[in-house]
């Protein structure tokens, strides 16, 4: 799964250009503005989640540590 | 949970929020090997710890236990969750001072994770059989199975490390893919547009932790779902889908010149032709002009042999990833 998941990361990263900051502007240029506007909206609820989860667990682990 | 660890997680969560500030990564991925070594060191803890379990470890750990619908979905959505983050976070491989290690930073990346994972997850579980994790809230982490023990400040304080280490990154990139939803010619009339979209940032991620930290609950319901069908979306069909529409399922990167001279734009977009990077990806090593002519031609009307096993690989590929959307939605909604 994890071979996998590598392989089509790697397959979207080597269409980056030198000036694209984001795989959303790659997208963007290659499939056109409704997938570029779907994975930039889906990928950026998805990461707002992880910077939750992370805080979440961070804050609960220090808790647990010094109180 | 106590009202008073309620009040401290509100107000450790002000400090985190100053992180989603943060300008640039440069800090960040100064701190970044620290990062990495807390984590090693925690999870080299938590081996070590499996000398203090062996009255625990029987031969019952290695039989194979009956899981439900909902177990199944639980640790499919967090070996999917797992890993997601990867390609939306990958383009920090532009920070990489050699950019033509691009594609081991990303195999790397994926490599030095799932060893990792794997560590944690099986030498992890042989640390924590047996044992009894401290159940007093609705969720728990690793060190309430190693409550008033060593281990349990040591793993706590250096995984808390990491996690904070860390954390800056995903508020910046959550943010600048958020920006680049904006249209270019509207983006660059917003005064202070970073500072807006920050601030809004900070007000939704205040209000979604609250939510979770009063509710005394686990944003896990929510995730696993959106990570399933986002899993399937950016890891499988996305790139696939890419590799069919421009033809090129090589995919090896193309200097930035010979693409520029063999990019062919359409009327109304900035699409490129399947031709033209199907031609990219084949780069013929050929002198011969009427040879060369021959030969794109085979190349656009049938791609070179490699890219037809490729094919069909990259469709067995996405066969897998909709077998596993489809297991993961029937599990989800029973």
């Amino acid at each position: 799964m994890a071979g996998l998941m590598a392989l089509t990361c790697k397959l979207l990263v080597s269409h980056l250009k030198p000036d694209e900051i984001d795989i959303s502007l790659s997208i963007k240029r290659k499939l056109g503005p409704a997938h570029g506007l779907a994975f930039g909206v889906l990928s950026s609820i998805t990461v707002f989640l992880v910077s939750s989860v992370f805080f979440l667990l961070a804050v609960d682990l220090f808790y647990d540590v010094f109180l | 949970v106590s009202l008073s660890e309620k009040v401290f997680k509100l107000i450790i969560m002000c400090v985190f929020a100053l992180l989603n500030y943060l300008p640039d990564l440069k800090y960040v991925f100064k701190a970044t090997p620290l990062a990495m070594g807390a984590l090693v060191v925690s999870s080299l803890i938590l081996i070590i710890s499996i000398a203090f379990n062996t009255d625990n470890i029987t031969m019952d750990f290695l039989k194979i236990k009956p899981l439900s619908a909902a177990d199944v979905l639980a640790v499919a959505s967090i070996n999917g969750f797992a890993f997601i983050c990867h390609p939306s976070v990958s383009p920090m491989i532009k920070e990489n001072s050699d950019q033509t290690q691009n594609d081991k930073a990303v195999y790397s990346g994926y490599a030095v994770t799932t060893v990792l994972y794997l560590i944690v997850g099986v030498l992890g579980a042989l640390s924590i059989y047996g044992r009894v994790p401290t159940m007093d809230k609705a969720s728990y982490n690793i060190i309430d199975y190693f409550s008033g023990q060593f281990q349990a400040p040591i793993i706590g304080f250096l995984t808390f490390l990491y996690l904070f280490m860390i954390s800056p990154i995903f508020p910046y990139v959550s943010k600048n893919q958020a920006i680049e939803l904006i249209p270019k010619e509207k983006r660059e009339k917003i005064p202070r547009l970073w500072l807006k979209v920050t601030v809004i940032f900070s007000i939704l991620w205040f209000i979604c932790n609250i939510l979770f930290i009063l509710l005394d609950t686990a944003p896990t319901v929510v995730i696993g779902f959106i990570s399933t069908v986002l899993s399937y979306y950016v890891t499988y069909f996305l790139p696939i889908f890419m590799c069919f529409k421009v033809g090129d399922y090589v995919a090896k990167g193309v200097p930035q010149n010979l693409e520029e001279s063999l990019i062919v734009h359409e009327k109304e977009g900035d699409i490129e032709t399947a031709e033209s990077n199907t031609l990219m990806a084949a780069k013929p090593p050929l002198q011969n002009e009427s040879i060369i002519t021959e030969y794109n031609q085979t190349v656009v009307e049938e791609g070179p042999p490699k890219q037809k096993w490729l094919k069909i690989f990259y469709f067995s590929v996405l066969g897998y990833g909709t077998v596993m959307l489809i297991f993961e939605l029937i599990s989800f909604f029973t």
